[in-house]
């Protein structure tokens, strides 16, 4: 009797795994963190402590938004009747009665260059990572080129994003957070430095498969990279 | 009887088992069939717009061969310009490789940079030429002919045909080429070809071939010589070793090479003709800043004096970060900045090292024993051109660069107005407005855009 009823109770068990392992695919969960300008470690760090003081957040205040953050903040969501996404936004802002600072201090100007140089190092970092230094600066020199060019789209997230122009945004390397040595380089980059002298293309030689790009003339080679004027 | 049971047992659990694989596996296909289809929505969706864009600039083309004034050339001239670049966007988010649709994306750029720069051309009071007429003509054949493919292949697209079953995947498993890409493929090598696109703008093919004027009569110097010359550059940042890694073959050739130091390697590149070092970049690391931007600047117009042999580089902008100052020199001749001939300095703010140089600029538009031209207006004169609303604080002469590799001398004027800082510039020769640029001002120091 009693072996029956473990059968029984085991089965449900796996398929009630199965069924929510089926819907969790297909919930949608916003990313969480702080909202657009709130996303500064100063601030991550204010809403940590705020939350130590109300008892939801247990470890360091170290103003990195992880995982024991993203629970904190939801319980406190849940516990406010706020949606509980872990996103701190405006609503649980007040709600935990802090005062924040945005980040951009420029009034209302959009801080376009901000975000272009963060999508600029995320390139960097997902497409050169292993690469010398200068290779890095390279990598992000051929997308600014690629902006200036005529055969290319005009914008920095359109170069980057063109279907199939770059294998790591293909394969999601690019959402990974960028080093501070990408960072760096995208600066540069975006300051003038070309060690390519307006290259549009590279490729890894060891690595590549598209033939055409094999027939363009190598300008010059930095690491694993050869840097290719144009077609 | 315990066997009977235990293979009743083992049954179900495999029963269940089995179910909870396939509720997985389900939940899986389901979703992975939704991202499909919107993926395929967004890819019809460019393709459709792209097909009603290029039809539009076709019949605004065609307008603007018979407009018969100014103000309905300059209209119909926005549009063209809007939507080229709009449909430039639109066939960029298509899967398609690039040697596919390059020449489509010069096309129609050039069309929009094109008749914008014809725009500017009628605000300036001038009129349309017949060189100019017969190139908005020529644009329009092969606007016609493209727009002419584009519907073909849209008649594919009514019979449920997907674009995304039309795509080949190579061996890497990068999906390009296939029928899809093969239509625009075709698109372009039938296109009606049209003459080099010369004029004022970005995408002018002017700006193809590259001059190099300061080192354009120089003798080519050897690689051990120009290694001589950086360790004189950069003498006093503890240089261990030269390095000759090669040669760069673009339009302008270099010799490279790595540089052993204390602190941190360099990588220095330097003409083959006249060996001037045209750039040189660190990436040592910087420890807490003990200098302030000011020092910054005076150190690197010191390097450049006494290094680089630049006798007149001032500091016109200086821009903070990683504890790095990146200072932008140009020459000042009879009071005038020359932004012509930029050089770019980076000054460690911890040791004052030099750890960058970038003077392609300079290498580009270096002209020797420049002389400022006498302004056709006075300063009071120009600053009359100058919104009465801006609070001017600072007026100088300069030279500025515009598209097409134009040089305009210029009166600089430093103003504000309620909140934000602006550099106006007034043509000296003109009085025409040459741009505006606005002054961010962020945390990390003072940045144009």
């Amino acid at each position: 009797m009693m072996r029956k009823k473990f059968l029984y109770v085991t089965v449900f068990i796996l398929i009630a795994a199965a069924v929510l392992g089926g819907m969790s695919l297909s919930a949608r969960t916003a990313d969480a963190g702080m909202a657009g300008t709130y996303n500064t470690k100063e601030n991550v760090k204010i809403v940590q402590k705020k939350l130590k003081d109300l008892g939801y957040y247990k470890t360091a205040v170290d103003g990195i938004f992880g995982s024991g953050t993203t629970a904190a903040v939801k319980n406190f969501q849940k516990t406010k009747g706020l949606t509980a996404d872990g996103v701190v936004g405006a609503k649980t802002i007040a709600a935990l009665g802090v005062k924040l600072n945005a980040a951009s201090a420029s009034a209302g100007a959009g801080n376009l260059s901000n975000a272009d140089l963060n999508l600029l190092a995320k390139a960097i970092h997902a497409e050169a990572r292993g690469e010398p230094y200068t290779g890095q600066v390279a990598v992000g020199a051929v997308i600014l080129n690629r902006v200036k060019s005529s055969k290319f789209p005009n914008t920095i997230s359109g170069v980057i994003y063109q279907p199939y122009a770059f294998t790591a945004v293909a394969d999601g390397q690019i959402n990974l957070t960028p080093g501070d040595s990408a960072k760096k380089a995208a600066q540069d980059a975006l300051n003038g430095w070309d060690p390519t002298n307006g290259c549009l293309y590279y490729y890894n030689p060891a690595t590549a498969t598209s033939k055409w790009i094999f027939g363009l003339t190598v300008t010059l080679k930095i690491g694993r990279h050869n840097f290719c004027l144009s077609d | 009887m315990k066997t009977k049971r235990m293979t009743y047992r083992s049954a179900v659990l495999f029963a269940a088992l089995a179910l909870a694989a396939a509720l997985v596996a389900a939940a899986f296909i389901v979703k992975a069939a939704d991202t499909q289809r919107a993926l395929e929505n967004a890819y019809q969706k460019s393709f459709y717009d792209l097909t009603a864009n290029v039809g539009n600039i076709d019949v605004k083309l065609t307008k603007l061969m018979a407009a018969g004034s100014a103000e309905t050339e300059k209209n119909v001239m926005d549009d063209i310009c809007r939507q080229s670049h709009l449909a430039a966007d639109n066939i960029s988010q298509l899967p398609l490789k690039h040697e596919e649709m390059s020449e489509t994306v010069r096309f129609l750029n050039q069309t929009g940079d094109y008749t914008h720069s014809l725009c500017k051309k009628l605000n300036a009071g001038q009129t349309l030429n017949d060189e100019d007429r017969q190139r908005i003509e020529d644009l329009r054949a092969r606007c016609g002919a493209a727009g002419a493919e584009l519907t073909r292949m849209a008649e594919r697209l009514q019979g449920g045909w997907r674009i995304s079953e039309h795509i080949d995947r190579d061996q890497a498993g990068r999906i390009g080429g296939g029928e899809f890409g093969d239509g625009f493929s075709d698109m372009q090598k039938q296109s009606v070809d049209y003459p080099k696109m010369i004029y004022d703008g970005p995408f002018s093919d002017a700006l193809e071939k590259k001059t190099y004027k300061a080192v354009e009569n120089a003798p080519e110097i050897p690689q051990e010589q120009a290694a001589d010359k950086i360790r004189h550059i950069l003498g006093g940042m503890g240089v261990t070793d030269v390095k000759f890694l090669g040669n760069a073959n673009g339009d302008m050739n270099t010799h490279e090479f790595e540089v052993t130091a204390d602190k941190g390697n360099y990588y220095v590149q330097m003409t083959v003709k006249g060996a001037f070092p045209v750039m040189i970049q660190s990436n040592r690391p910087v420890g807490a800043s003990k200098i302030d931007a000011e020092e910054a600047i005076r150190l690197a117009e010191k390097f450049a004096f006494e290094k680089l042999d630049l006798r007149n580089m001032r500091g016109v902008w200086v821009n903070l970060f990683g504890g790095t100052a990146c200072i932008n020199l140009a020459p000042e001749i009879d009071g005038a900045a020359v932004y012509t001939e930029l050089v770019k300095v980076k000054v460690a703010l911890d040791d004052g090292q030099i750890t960058g140089v970038e003077a392609r600029a300079y290498v580009r538009g270096h002209v020797e024993g420049r002389k400022i031209p006498a302004a056709a207006l006075t300063e009071g004169e120009a600053l009359k051109k100058v919104s009465n609303k801006l609070d001017v604080s600072h007026i100088r002469k300069a030279i500025i660069p515009k598209d097409g590799g134009r040089e305009v001398f210029a009166y600089e004027f430093w103003a504000s107005y309620k909140d934000f800082d602006y550099i106006v510039y007034i043509n000296a020769e003109t009085g025409a407005e040459e741009d505006i640029l606005r002054v961010i001002d962020k945390n990390q120091g003072n940045m144009i855009i």
